[in-house]
């Protein structure tokens, strides 16, 4: 069973690598700031692990993820708005889809990194709708 | 004697070429300056012709000259309306709306002030705006005696009301189909109404899936995305959480209930985001096949509105069948 080890933590940062990324495409500026402030004045924990990974890791792994925005984008937008819990939910269905057959229905968008798929929070908060 | 007879010479030619050159015109004054006359229809073509070849921005700036200059020509509020138009093709909707406002208040008893209201609801339509879309739709109603005028206003409301189906969890199709038909019969083939409604009582056919299925399903990891058609998140679904659970039993099992734990934290919120995703996967299908559905109802139409790709935001498109 301890053979098992490796392939769970392997499956895990194999998850992540196409997440998020320092080099996301850019959000129109003014919600780019907006949306700073946001995420500085949110004191949850969670947030501050993504920082961290958006700070170090991210750079090191290299920007890839294929959708708009970037699954740590989408963590912290998914957090400010619903909160830690729906937030930590909303952010394991995204990477669960990161990359797959979301790409084949979500619009299209570009973005200085080339060809992204757009699935921002408003589009999977269906209770809000 | 001599030197001093060659500077009185040399004053006096001096003093002579100066009293030349000033009494010369040519070299006293400027040229005649140019005046330039325009005439309103010179104007008046200028920005229609910038409009027609796409350069929106600069045939606002030619609109408006024409109205400062030409106040008083009968074409100002056919300028007006043409200023928001390129305001609203250049995508600056709100300056488009400033523009509209101006005109329906400035000319409210001039009858082309009604196209002034169909500009507004196009306006407020683009910024996802339908409350005040359909209300500036109302506006041409009370404006205007013209019957042709107000089939116009239902057609668009009927459009408006059908694309914002789009976007809702149960689409009603009734309202759409009560605003097409309040179009008088004589303009009903023009707008193509018949075809519209045979097309909206197929709406039954359009395939949906149960979000509550899509739940329950989602109870196996990978049910619910597999239900609608994602294969392969089902596949990455059920190896993620099937793997997270085998490794926090397998580390309870060996003594390791610190990590069993971390492990059972982590899998909580996959399988929650399992479930979750499930759901949003059958909302989502539900859209895009409502999407699809109010696209092909549209081709073939004479005026329509169209879906922003999965933005809040509506587009309006003019497609005239020859």
């Amino acid at each position: 069973m301890k053979i098992l080890w490796p392939v769970i933590l392997s499956a895990v940062t194999f998850l992540f690598p196409g997440a998020p990324s320092a080099g996301d495409p850019p959000h129109a500026p003014m919600t780019r700031d907006v949306e700073k402030d946001m995420d500085k004045n949110n004191p949850d924990i969670s947030l501050h692990a993504v920082r961290l990974y958006q700070k170090y890791l991210s750079p090191v792994i290299g920007g890839n993820c294929p959708m708009y925005p970037s699954c740590s984008r989408y963590c912290m937008d998914a957090v400010n708005r619903h909160g830690a819990v729906m937030g930590w939910i909303m952010t394991c269905d995204r990477l669960m889809r990161c990359g797959r057959d979301e790409v084949k229905t979500a619009p299209v968008i570009w973005s200085r990194d080339g060809k992204r798929s757009h699935d921002p929070v408003s589009e999977n908060d269906f209770w809000r709708k | 004697m001599k030197i001093h007879r060659f500077f009185r010479i040399s004053r006096t030619i001096f003093l002579l070429f100066l009293a030349i050159q000033m009494s010369c015109p040519s070299f006293a004054e400027d040229p005649a300056p140019i005046k330039l006359y325009i005439t309103p229809n010179e104007q008046f073509e200028f920005a229609e012709q910038l409009f027609s070849k796409g350069e929106f921005i600069p045939a606002t700036a030619e609109y408006r000259r024409f109205i400062w200059f030409f106040p008083d020509d009968e074409r100002v509020v056919t300028a007006r309306n043409r200023m928001g138009e390129s305001y609203f093709k250049a995508g600056d909707f709100d300056r488009a709306k400033t523009v509209y406002l101006e005109t329906i208040s400035l000319y409210e008893k001039d009858e082309r002030v009604t196209e002034a209201f169909f500009g507004l609801s196009r306006c407020f339509l683009m910024q996802a705006d339908v409350k005040n879309a359909l209300a500036a739709l109302n506006g041409v109603m009370k404006k205007s005696d013209d019957p042709d005028i107000i089939d116009r206003a239902w057609y668009e409301m009927g459009w408006i009301s059908l694309e914002s189906q789009w976007q809702a969890r149960t689409p009603s199709w009734q309202e759409a189909a009560d605003l097409f038909n309040r179009i008088r019969p004589e303009n009903k083939d023009a707008y193509g109404v018949d075809q519209l409604l045979v097309k909206l009582d197929d709406t039954g056919n359009i395939s949906r899936k149960s979000p509550a299925m899509a739940g329950f399903l989602s109870i196996l990891p990978g049910g619910g995305y597999l239900y609608c058609n994602r294969y392969r998140d089902a596949l990455m679904a059920f190896l993620l959480n099937g793997g997270l659970i085998l490794a926090a039993v397998s580390s309870f099992e060996n003594d390791n209930p610190a990590l069993g734990a971390v492990i059972g934290f982590v899998e909580t919120g996959f399988y929650s985001g399992n479930i979750y995703g499930g759901i949003s996967s059958a909302h989502k299908y539900n859209r895009h096949q409502t999407r699809r559905f109010i696209d092909t109802l549209r081709q073939g139409t004479a005026i329509g509105l169209s879906g922003g790709d999965g933005q809040k935001q509506l587009a309006v498109f003019f497609h005239m069948n020859f």
